[in-house]
């Protein structure tokens, strides 16, 4: 599931981490009461600082997404739908946003967009 | 409580015309994974000879977990784990005979978790070292370092010249190894990338000097490479700290360290259009600061 | 820690004690091997006896001398192929690193020893000696692993020296060299190397117990 973090990217690797999980658990990927593995599990598994992790778990448990219990680990929290469907939100929200920043970039506009957007989704122009 | 696992004072170390060490006053936090960095010929294998007691400073003190080098050396190596850069251990000894000589040195070596490291790397006991791959070779390795549980890792360069698996087997150990106590690492590699993973401090060595140590976000965050119109020309007190300046046929480029997004006020103060502001990766922020280093920005 | 210093140096060391102390077990037999029944035999035949006996004793010292060599040098083999990295990256003080390394080869340089007292035994069991002639298989083997142990303190000493020691050992070697060059353009009629080992090989020099003669058999 972490196949993607990339420690060359500005945003710092607990951001990329809590982020991740955050749209698995927002799309129903991940769902409610999923163990999720020990620091320790996931620092060996992807490679990074054990306190990364820590971080991102920290951050994710402050925003009520996932929940520790004493003795038993680390659980995906029950999510109410407006929650989840402000995760999404603001997931894709992230998605457009680079996009946005790229096009400009290029000088492609909106029509542009479009038009390759329904070109893939398969929509008639 | 120690606060720092390592940390030495002006150490210097001149061997001959041509190499020296000078100046280096390292800080290595408790439970950091601190990166040692540099280009090689630097002198990073020197500053961790230096500090385990392999070769004798010139000038300077060093403090390895607490306890002074060279006078309570036995102490401080029955706590640390050490990799060098180039094997050292007997050729003709078989791998469970290496783990018995290994152990049988260091109080509380956990043999039961020799023996799943064992299992975990796939190393066969009657395995002669001499007749083991690169890539076993640097698995037993670490192996031996931490079954001792040290409170200290020293390597240098653990994961050169491995292959990818390899390398990704003996880091998943090595961090899990972290999770499970308050162990310090003290990692030098020319392996950027790999560092910028599993790191939190970061120390730059370049000709002899420590040029740069400082926390991982610190060092990634701070350090841009901005694109600039009608540059100033001279330059008074920057808010920030300038790395370098290219001139290139379309504009000018900085590199800066501190950077603060404030900043932008300080360039449309001089006259200057900042065009595009670029993070840095470790890499080139690396590359980068070792040019700042080199040649005097005036 | 002891245990496993001596089983990594025996494993060096394995191949040179068992030559050395197959050789030093051969030699007391051979200087009987010329024997036989000499209880009555005639003054002459006892004298050549003797004599060839003797010239197979006169091997020992060089044995004595190989040993020393040997196992002094694979005492530090296995270190110095690494630049002793790994040992002086184990924590516990260098003197008493050296000193086990120094005991293992110590106890191997008594094999040789042990085996060429025992030969020693045997070869004057064996012979019916003449009246007058004596043996002295204990003095000769005590002498033997005492200068099999001189040697090999001798060598263990300079081949584990630090690279200064080893190379300050060899200048001064080679200024002594280079001083007896300099007497003989000269024509100074003094030698230093001469006079060095005369000093060494005499008693009480510490190679006095290679010189000499090393009989078995004698008056």
């Amino acid at each position: 599931m972490f196949r993607h973090i990339d420690p060359r990217s500005p945003i710092p690797l607990y951001v990329q981490i809590a982020n991740r999980l955050r749209v698995a658990v927002a799309t129903g990927e991940v769902v409610p009461a999923t163990p999720l593995p020990s620091v320790r599990q996931l620092a060996a598994e992807i490679r990074v600082n054990p306190a990364t992790v820590v971080q991102a778990y920290r951050e994710l448990e402050r925003d009520g997404i996932i929940e520790s219990r004493h003795g038993a680990g680390t659980f995906v929290r029950e999510l109410a739908e407006p929650k989840r469907a402000s995760e999404r939100q603001r997931e894709a929200r992230r998605l457009v946003r680079a996009l946005v920043a790229q096009a400009s970039s290029l000088a492609l506009t909106r029509e542009d967009l479009d038009h390759a957007w329904k070109n893939e989704t398969g929509e008639r122009p | 409580m120690i606060a720092h696992a390592i940390e030495t004072h002006d150490m210097c170390y001149r061997p001959g015309p041509g190499f020296e060490l000078r100046d280096v006053s390292l800080k290595v936090r408790q439970g950091a994974i601190y990166g040692f960095l540099g280009p090689n010929g630097a002198g990073k294998t020197t500053t961790i000879q230096l500090l385990l007691g392999l070769l004798r400073p010139q000038g300077g003190s060093i403090s390895v977990l607490g306890r002074q080098v060279p006078r309570e050396l036995p102490r401080i190596l029955g706590a640390t784990g050490y990799i060098p850069e180039r094997p050292h251990l007997y050729p003709f000894l078989t791998v469970a005979q290496a783990i018995r000589f290994h152990g049988a040195f260091y109080r509380g070596f956990d043999w039961a978790y020799a023996e799943e490291l064992r299992r975990g790397f796939d190393l066969r006991g009657e395995a002669k070292l001499a007749r083991l791959s690169k890539g076993e070779m640097g698995k037993l390795h670490v192996l031996l370092v931490l079954a001792q549980r040290p409170e200290l890792l020293v390597l240098d360069e653990p994961t050169d010249g491995l292959d990818p698996v390899v390398r990704r087997d003996v880091l998943s150990a090595l961090l899990d190894f972290c999770s499970q106590g308050a162990a310090t690492v003290f990692i030098s590699s020319h392996l950027v990338h790999e560092l910028e993973r599993i790191c939190d401090w970061i120390g730059v060595l370049d000709r002899g000097r420590l040029v740069a140590e400082l926390p991982m976000h610190a060092f990634k965050n701070g350090i841009k490479r901005i694109r600039l119109d009608h540059p100033p020309s001279l330059i008074g007190d920057t808010p920030f700290l300038l790395v370098s300046r290219q001139q290139s046929a379309l504009d000018q480029v900085w590199v800066v360290r501190g950077w603060q997004p404030t900043m932008v006020q300080w360039f449309q103060g001089a006259g200057a259009e900042v065009k595009e502001i670029v993070d840095l990766d470790l890499e080139e922020g690396f590359v980068e600061l070792l040019r700042g280093a080199r040649t005097p920005t005036s | 820690m002891f245990k496993q210093v001596l089983v990594a140096q025996w494993q060096t060391s394995k191949l040179a004690v068992g030559l050395l102390t197959l050789l030093s077990f051969c030699i007391p037999l051979l200087a009987v091997l010329y024997g036989g029944d000499l209880a009555g035999a005639g003054r002459e035949r006892v004298g050549d006896w003797l004599v060839a006996a003797d010239r197979v004793a006169q091997l020992l010292p060089f044995i004595a001398l190989l040993v020393g060599l040997l196992l002094g040098t694979l005492a530090w083999s296995a270190d110095l192929a690494g630049r002793h990295v790994y040992a002086l990256s184990l924590p516990l003080p260098r003197g008493l690193y050296v000193s086990m390394r120094f005991g293992a080869g110590a106890l191997f340089a008594t094999i040789p020893g042990a085996a060429m007292g025992l030969s020693s035994g045997i070869a004057t069991l064996a012979v019916a000696l003449p009246p007058g002639i004596h043996a002295y298989p204990l003095e000769l083997a005590l002498r033997f692993w005492l200068a099999s142990l001189t040697v090999f303190a001798i060598i263990f000493a300079i081949a584990g020296a630090s690279r200064r020691g080893q190379v300050i050992t060899i200048s001064v070697i080679g200024a002594a060299v280079t001083l007896d060059v300099v007497f003989l353009l000269f024509g100074v009629d003094y030698s230093v190397t001469a006079e060095a080992l005369l000093l060494l090989t005499n008693w009480p020099g510490p190679l006095s117990l290679l010189t000499g003669r090393w009989a078995l058999f004698d008056v």
